[in-house]
C-alpha cells in the first residue's frame, strides 16, 4: 500500500524542488497575452505566498519579463503598475530583454502625477525591449499633459531600442511633437524586422507622420508589416512603396477618398512571400472613416495594390466581396507558384472554390485550408452554405491522361471544419481522402479536421469519422481538433 | 520488454519505447546493456507509477518535446505552449492534489519532460488568477515570512 496519497498535500509540497516551482511559475507567466499585465500580478501574488516560493519568484528573472503599463481603469486616471512596482519588477528581471506594452482601453488623462512618472520609467526602459507596444492615445495625452506643466518634457525620454525586433504602434494621424520624442526608439533600431499599427484608422498622415519625425522611420529594414485596423488606398501605396524588403504582409479593410481615387497603383514586391486579408468583427459603424469621407473598398480590391511575384502563402478571411476578375488578375500577374492558400469567404464558396476562377488557377498548391476564422453571422452564413458534393468530387477526379489529379495535383495537406462538411453521411469526404492519400507520394497526405466537436451522436455520423480514423492506419496524418476521446483511445491502443 | 519495480516492490512489465520516455530508464537501460535485470525506481510508488505508466501509454507516438520553449521562443509561443493542453490530459491530471504533486515528483524524478510540463501547467491552472491568501489556502502553506520580509511584501501591493 502506498503512503503517499494518504498523507497531506503540505507534506508532498515540501518535496517539490525550486527548479520545478519556477517552471510551475514560468508557465503561470506565460499564460498572459504579450502586453497583457495579468501575468506579471500572478507572479507578484506568488511571490507574496511564502519565502520558499518568494526566494523562487525572485531569482528567475524571467518571469518578469512582460511588462505591461495599463491605463485601464475608469476615468483612466490610474495605471497598474505604479512607478515603484515598475521599478521593482524591472529590478527583478534583471538584465534581461523585455516584452513591454503601453496600454490603454480607456482614454487616459494625465493629471495625476504618478502615472506620468510610471510612463516617464517605462519610456526610459524601452532600450531592453525586444517586442513594444505604445497606444497613441497614451503618448498623446502624455504630450498635451507636459505642454501645461504636470510633467517636464525633458522627464520623458525615449531609449533607442537597440535590442527591438518587433514594434506595434497605435496610429497616429497627425505628425506632432510626441512623435519626435518616439522616434528615439529607432535611432538606430537595427534589429526592428515587424512593425503592426493599429486604432481606428490609418490614412496616409500615419505614414508621412514616421517618415517625418525627428529620426525617419526605418522602413527598409522591414520584413512584416501589419494593419490590424482599417486603412486608406494612400496609405497602403506609401507603405508598401517605402518597404521594398517585406516578406509578409497583413491587412484589415481597406478604405478609399472617392472623391480623389484614381484606381489602384500596384506595388511590386519581389521578396514577398505571405498577404493575409483578415476581416477582424467589429460593432458599430466606421464613424471616423465617415467623418473622413472615406468609403469601404470590397476586400479583394487589396490584391490589386500588390505584385508579388514570389508569393507561397495567400490567406484570405472576410464574409462578402469575392471578385473573380480581380483574383485571376492577381493571380496572372503575381504568382501561380501559390503553395499555401486560406480560403474562407462565405460569400463565395463552393462553387467559386471549384471553379474556373479559384483553386484552379493554383496549379501549385500544397496546402489548402478551407477552415473557418470568422465569427458572428457570417459563421451561420457559412453552415448554411457547405462544402458538399461538387467540391468533393472534383477533389477527387484524377486525370487518366496526365495521370494526376484535375484539381490541386500536388496537394499534400488539407485543414477543414467538420461543421463545413455539407453530408458526412455521403461517405464522399472519407471516399476522396481515401483517394488522395492512395495516390500521394512519399510525403503522404495530412487532413486536418477541426470543429470535430461538432460530431452528432449518431452511428452514421461515427462511421464516417471512423472511417478516416482506420485511414490512418494506411499512413494518414490525421489531426481531429479538438480529439474526440473515445474515438482516440479506441484507435490508440 | 523492460521490467521495472518501483519502491513498494510491485514489478511492471513495460514495452521498451514506453520505458525509455523516462531519460533516467533510457541511460540505466544504456549502462547495462542487454539483459533481464530488473530496473529498481527507489521515488516511485506503483499508485503513482500507474498513473505515470498510463500517460506514457498515451503519449508513446507523441513527436518528442522541443527545447524552442527554454529560452528563443516568441511571447506569443510561450502563450500558446502554455494553453495547449488536450482533453484527455486535462482528464487525466483532474486528481486530488496530493497524487498530482508526486506525479511531478515522479516525472521529475525518472525525467519525463513532457508529463513533468503537463503536471507543472495543471498547477499553474490552479494558481493562476487567485489571491495570494487563496494560493495559500488551496495548497495548505502557511505564511512563513518574517516581519521585515512581510513588511516588504506589504509595500508590493499589487492593488496600489
Amino acid at each position: 500500500m502506498s503512503l503517499v496519497p494518504t498523507l497531506s498535500t503540505n507534506w508532498t509540497i515540501r518535496f517539490v524542488p525550486a527548479e520545478v516551482w519556477r517552471r510551475i511559475f514560468q508557465f503561470i507567466a506565460s499564460t498572459s497575452q504579450p502586453f497583457d499585465p495579468a501575468g506579471i500580478v500572478d507572479i507578484i501574488r506568488v511571490s507574496h505566498v511564502c519565502s520558499t516560493w518568494r526566494d523562487v519568484a525572485n531569482n528567475s528573472p524571467e518571469l518578469w519579463t512582460n511588462v505591461a503599463l495599463s491605463f485601464d481603469q475608469e476615468g483612466g486616471e490610474h495605471c497598474f503598475p505604479n512607478e515603484k512596482l515598475l521599478a521593482l519588477i524591472l529590478g527583478k528581471s534583471r538584465s534581461l530583454p523585455l516584452t513591454m506594452g503601453l496600454v490603454s482601453t480607456v482614454q487616459p488623462m494625465f493629471r495625476s502625477v504618478k502615472g506620468m512618472k510610471a510612463v516617464g520609467l517605462f519610456l526610459r526602459t524601452t532600450h531592453r525591449a525586444i517586442m513594444l507596444k505604445l497606444d497613441s492615445r497614451v503618448l498623446d495625452v502624455i504630450w498635451e499633459d507636459t505642454d501645461s506643466g504636470v510633467l517636464a518634457k525633458s522627464s520623458l525620454q525615449v531609449q533607442p531600442a537597440l535590442l527591438l525586433e518587433g514594434l506595434v504602434l497605435g496610429s497616429r494621424h497627425e505628425a506632432n511633437d510626441a512623435n519626435d520624442v518616439v522616434s528615439e526608439l529607432w535611432k538606430p533600431a537595427p534589429f526592428m524586422r515587424s512593425l503592426t499599427l493599429f486604432d481606428d484608422f490609418i490614412g496616409e498622415a500615419t505614414y508621412y507622420s514616421l517618415e517625418s519625425s525627428q529620426f525617419p522611420f526605418p522602413f527598409r529594414q522591414l520584413t512584416k508589416l501589419e494593419f490590424t485596423c482599417r486603412i486608406s488606398t494612400d496609405a497602403v501605396k506609401a507603405f508598401l512603396t517605402a518597404t521594398p524588403s517585406l516578406v509578409e504582409v497583413v491587412f484589415d479593410l481597406l478604405y478609399a477618398d472617392f472623391k480623389n481615387y484614381r484606381g489602384p497603383d500596384p506595388t511590386e514586391l519581389s521578396r514577398l512571400e505571405t498577404i493575409s486579408i483578415y476581416q477582424e468583427y467589429r460593432n458599430g459603424e466606421d464613424e471616423f472613416a465617415k467623418f473622413l469621407h472615406f468609403q469601404e473598398l470590397p476586400f479583394m480590391h487589396t490584391l490589386e495594390f500588390i505584385k508579388a511575384p514570389n508569393l507561397v502563402t495567400l490567406r484570405l478571411s472576410f464574409d462578402c466581396g469575392w471578385d473573380a476578375e480581380c483574383f485571376q488578375k492577381f493571380v496572372t500577374e503575381s504568382s501561380r507558384q501559390i503553395q499555401h492558400f486560406h480560403f474562407d469567404i462565405t460569400s463565395a464558396f463552393e462553387s467559386v472554390l471549384v471553379g474556373e476562377e479559384c483553386i484552379e488557377l493554383l496549379p501549385s498548391l500544397r496546402t489548402l485550408d478551407l477552415s473557418f476564422r470568422q465569427v458572428g453571422s457570417a459563421r451561420k452564413l457559412r453552415k448554411r452554405n457547405p462544402i458538399g458534393e461538387e467540391f468533393l468530387e472534383a477533389m477527387r477526379h484524377w486525370d487518366t491522361s496526365d495521370g494526376r489529379f484535375t484539381l490541386c495535383p500536388h496537394l499534400e495537406k488539407l485543414v477543414i471544419d467538420y461543421g463545413a462538411i455539407g453530408d458526412m453521411n455521403s461517405a464522399l469526404f472519407a471516399d476522396m481522402i481515401r483517394e488522395r492519400l492512395r495516390r500521394s507520394g512519399e510525403g503522404g497526405f495530412s487532413l486536418i479536421l477541426k470543429e470535430a466537436n461538432m460530431l452528432g451522436d449518431t452511428p452514421e455520423s461515427h462511421s464516417e469519422m471512423i472511417r478516416l480514423l482506420l485511414l490512418r492506419k494506411s499512413g494518414l496524418k490525421l489531426t481531429i481538433e479538438p480529439a474526440i476521446e473515445w474515438m482516440e483511445e479506441l484507435f490508440h491502443y | 520488454m523492460v521490467i521495472l519495480i518501483t519502491s513498494d516492490n510491485v514489478k511492471y512489465v513495460v514495452e521498451k519505447d514506453v520505458a525509455e520516455l523516462s531519460v533516467l530508464v533510457k541511460n540505466m537501460l544504456e549502462d547495462i546493456g542487454p539483459s533481464d535485470e530488473p530496473i529498481p525506481l527507489h521515488n516511485v510508488t506503483s499508485t503513482v507509477f500507474n498513473k505515470v505508466l498510463e500517460y506514457c501509454i498515451y503519449h508513446r507516438n507523441d513527436p518528442p518535446p522541443s527545447d524552442d520553449d527554454e529560452g528563443c521562443a516568441s511571447p506569443l509561443h510561450k502563450y500558446l505552449a502554455s494553453h495547449i493542453c488536450s482533453e484527455w490530459d486535462q482528464r487525466f491530471f483532474d486528481v486530488d492534489q496530493a497524487l498530482l504533486f508526486d506525479i511531478i515528483l515522479a516525472a521529475n524524478y525518472l525525467d519525463i519532460k513532457t508529463l513533468l510540463d503537463d503536471a507543472c501547467k495543471a498547477v499553474a491552472h490552479l494558481i493562476q488568477g487567485k489571491s495570494t491568501e487563496e494560493i495559500r489556502g488551496i495548497f495548505n502553506i502557511v505564511n512563513d515570512f518574517t516581519p521585515e520580509e512581510e513588511a516588504r511584501v506589504k509595500k508590493e501591493n499589487v492593488s496600489s
